[in-house]
Order: C-alpha cells, then structure tokens, then sequence
C-alpha cells in the first residue's frame, strides 16, 4: 500500500467519499485508467491510497516506480452518490469496509473531525490480517463519537481478543446501529464482500435507500 | 475480454455505477451518477450508482441490477467517445 | 472438435452469456491456432477465467478469446459480434494493431 500525495493546483475540492481516475498512457498509445478514492477530507492535499496488485495495469507503475515530482494525468473529483457530507442530517453512521474499501471512509472520518461534526460513527474493518488493516494508528486514535471494530479473517495475532471470520449476520446484528435509529450506511470493497453485506444490512432493517454501495471488483484485500 | 451477465450472482469482478462516474461526467458534463436510469427492457428505474458495470472489456459495460440488459456501452477510441444508450428508456438528472 | 463440418462452412460466431458474440473465420479456430478451454489447474474452468468454457484464441486480440462460451455457430458468412458492430476491429490481429475498424 502507498498514499500518494497529489499537487492540483486546479483542483476545486473534493467531497469526503468523492474518487479520482488516474490515467496511464505508455509510448505506444496505450492507455489504461483506475479509479481511486480520495484518501484526504476535504480541504486537506489531495491524497490516494493505492495497493500494489500483482496483475495490476496501473498499481505496479503508481506503488513502485512513482516518484516525487513525476506527472501523472487525474481526473475528478468524481462522484455524487457514494459521498458523506457532514451536513447530512443523519441519526447514526455505519461503515462498513473490506480491505483497501475502507479508503473512502478515512476521508469522512477525517472529515468528521475537521468540521466538528459529534455524529455517532461505526466502522467495521474487515481485514485479513493486522498488518493488512491500512491507517492503522490513525483509527486507533480515532475521535470521540468513532468506535472502529476489527475483524481479522486470515490471521489474528496472538492474544487476539476481537472479531475473526468474515462479516455475517451475527457480527453485523451485534455491530451495526438498530435499524429503529434511521441510521445511514456506507459499504465498499470487494464486490462479493459488499453485495453481501448489503443484502444483510437490508434484511437487518436498513432502507435500501438508506445502504450506499461502492464495489472495487475482485477479492483482493477483503480476506 | 467480454463479461458475463449477472446471471443469479454478480461475477466478483463486476464493480457499479460509482466506477463510470469519470466517463458518464465527461460525456455529460454534468455528475450522473446520482442520475435514475429506466431500463428499456424492464422498466425498471435505478440510480446509475448502482447499476452492474464491468470495465474490462475492450468497451465499458452498464447493465440493469434488476434485470441484466444492457443499459450502456462506452466506447473510447482515441480522443473520442462512444455512448450507445438505446438500452435505456430514459435518464433523469437534476437540472442545474 | 470442429471435424467433419459441411464444405460451406467458412466462418464461426461463438455466442456467449450475457448477448455477446464474437466472429472469426474458421481457418483460426482450427489446424491447432485455438482452443475451448473447459479445464484450469487440474479442475473445471472457473467463471472469473471463463468457465464453463471460454475460447482461447491467442492469435487474435483479446476480445475474440470469448469467455462464457454457450455455443459456436457455423456461418457460410461472416457476421460481425459484438464489440465488432461496436467498431472494433472485425479479425483483430494484434500484429498488425488491428484494434478498431479501418486499422
């Protein structure tokens, strides 16, 4: 994984949930594009966070041959849906993410912070490992009103005391806010990871309309 | 590569609406996919966020979550872009 | 697989999940130059790369090695698939970057 601090100096902002593409073009033509949450709240530098994928067009060139002061062709901020703005007048917020999907959310959490904002936030962080778990320290020291739960799918490290398996029913009954309480819901990942929680978020109670999606494709990074 | 249709479970590699945002604002001009989308086919409407997309083909795919017909097709070739859009019944998006 | 065919037969136009179809002549679906593949590693051809059965056509662009392969069609003439009729290249060889129509 690499964060990648971008310099736009046309950028006109961004929403917190917002994406950029990144565009390659090698000498031939060829181009290939990937789109990539925006990492930072609004207002902070631009920031991506990207995973190297090993049959990656775009990842290999952008985690190990980028570097400082090298160009590269963005487009964006893109995106009016998959967006939390801290205006939102919503009861209680769940985040739901797995793997790299929980990019977007650092940058509404950031956000939250940024402006003040006391609404009661869950995330559930879905991650193989420990060492997968991205933004590590940040969520540990997460703000008051923000409660991060793990769980780890692969590999817990010794002593391990939280949630293990993949998000289910169960963890998501015991973790996610009452559907009584009109909360607002945010699920991204790996698309199998979110069309299934999505699904139980539904069957929990949540609105359809109130359980935003955002698929990345594939099963990296979710466990 | 083509893709497959949805079938009784999306392909893991399908993504949605979110990931043809840069593309649908480039040929509208405006943001789309907060925009409801009525298939042709079904009838039945759905925020282009949240429609089956797969981007892996030579040319970008956008089919109903409901029903799995084609709603788009983008095709980029070189500096121009391609949308076919008679899988659609109509698109609506906020004026302004 | 494609053996004892009728005389007229010249080109193919596999049909695939999903509406999609592609169209090669048949001279590079046979004599060795392509494949239906079925099986991966040892077991079924798995749906992400294709399975049940997928063609493998590698000397042709990768549109035409169809995934999610239903049927194969014999034609006495040729028809344009789908991302053909969509302008992209009707044979496809990569050799010659024969990407769009009129490369």
């Amino acid at each position: 994984m690499r964060t990648i601090v971008l310099r736009l100096p046309e950028w006109a902002g961004h929403q917190a949930g917002q994406h950029l593409d990144v565009r390659l073009t090698a000498e031939d033509g060829y181009t290939a594009e990937r789109s990539y949450s925006i990492a930072s709240a609004p207002g902070e530098p631009v920031a991506i966070t990207v995973e190297r994928l090993d049959d990656g067009e775009v990842s290999p060139y952008l985690t190990v041959e980028l570097r400082p002061g090298d160009e590269i062709e963005v487009r964006g901020p893109i995106g009016g849906y998959f967006v939390w703005p801290a205006e939102e007048p919503a009861a209680e917020l769940l985040l739901v993410a797995g793997g790299s999907g929980v990019v977007p959310f650092r940058s509404m959490l950031r956000h939250r912070r940024n402006v003040g904002s006391a609404v009661p936030v869950r995330l559930l962080y879905s991650a193989r490992s420990l060492p997968d778990v991205i933004y590590r320290a940040e969520l540990d020291a997460a703000a008051d009103g923000v409660r991060v739960i793990y769980t780890l799918t692969r590999r817990q490290p010794p002593g391990w005391a939280g949630h293990t398996g993949r998000v289910g029913p169960g963890l998501l009954s015991e973790v996610a806010w009452p559907a009584s309480a009109a909360p607002l819901a945010y699920v991204c990942g790996p698309t199998p990871f979110v069309e299934v929680v999505a699904a139980e978020l539904v069957d929990l109670g949540y609105p359809p309309l109130r359980v935003k999606t955002e698929r990345y494709g594939g099963t990296e990074g979710s466990g | 590569m083509n893709e497959s249709s949805p079938r009784d479970e999306t392909p893991d590699w399908a993504l949605d609406g979110n990931a043809v945002g840069g593309v649908l604002r480039e040929i509208f001009g405006v943001e789309m996919t907060t925009a409801v989308a009525t298939c042709a086919t079904c009838g039945t409407p759905g925020l282009v966020a949240e429609t089956v997309v797969y981007l892996r083909a030579p040319g970008v795919v956008v089919r109903c979550r409901t029903c799995a017909a084609v709603l788009m097709v983008v095709i980029r070739r070189g500096d121009r872009n391609c949308l076919d859009f008679s899988g659609l019944a109509a698109l609506e998006q906020r004026a302004g | 697989m494609l053996g004892d065919i009728g005389r007229d037969v010249k080109f193919v136009l596999a049909v695939c999940d999903g509406g999609y179809t592609t169209n090669l002549p048949l001279a590079d679906v046979t004599g060795g130059r392509a494949w239906l593949a079925f099986e991966y590693d040892g077991g079924p051809l798995p749906p992400e790369h294709g399975g049940p059965a997928r063609l493998l056509v590698p000397h042709l662009y990768f549109w035409k090695s169809a995934k999610w392969v239903r049927g194969l069609e014999l034609l006495a003439a040729d028809e344009p698939g789908f991302w053909e009729r969509y302008g992209y290249h009707n044979y496809g060889d990569p050799w010659r970057e024969q990407r769009y129509a009129g490369d």
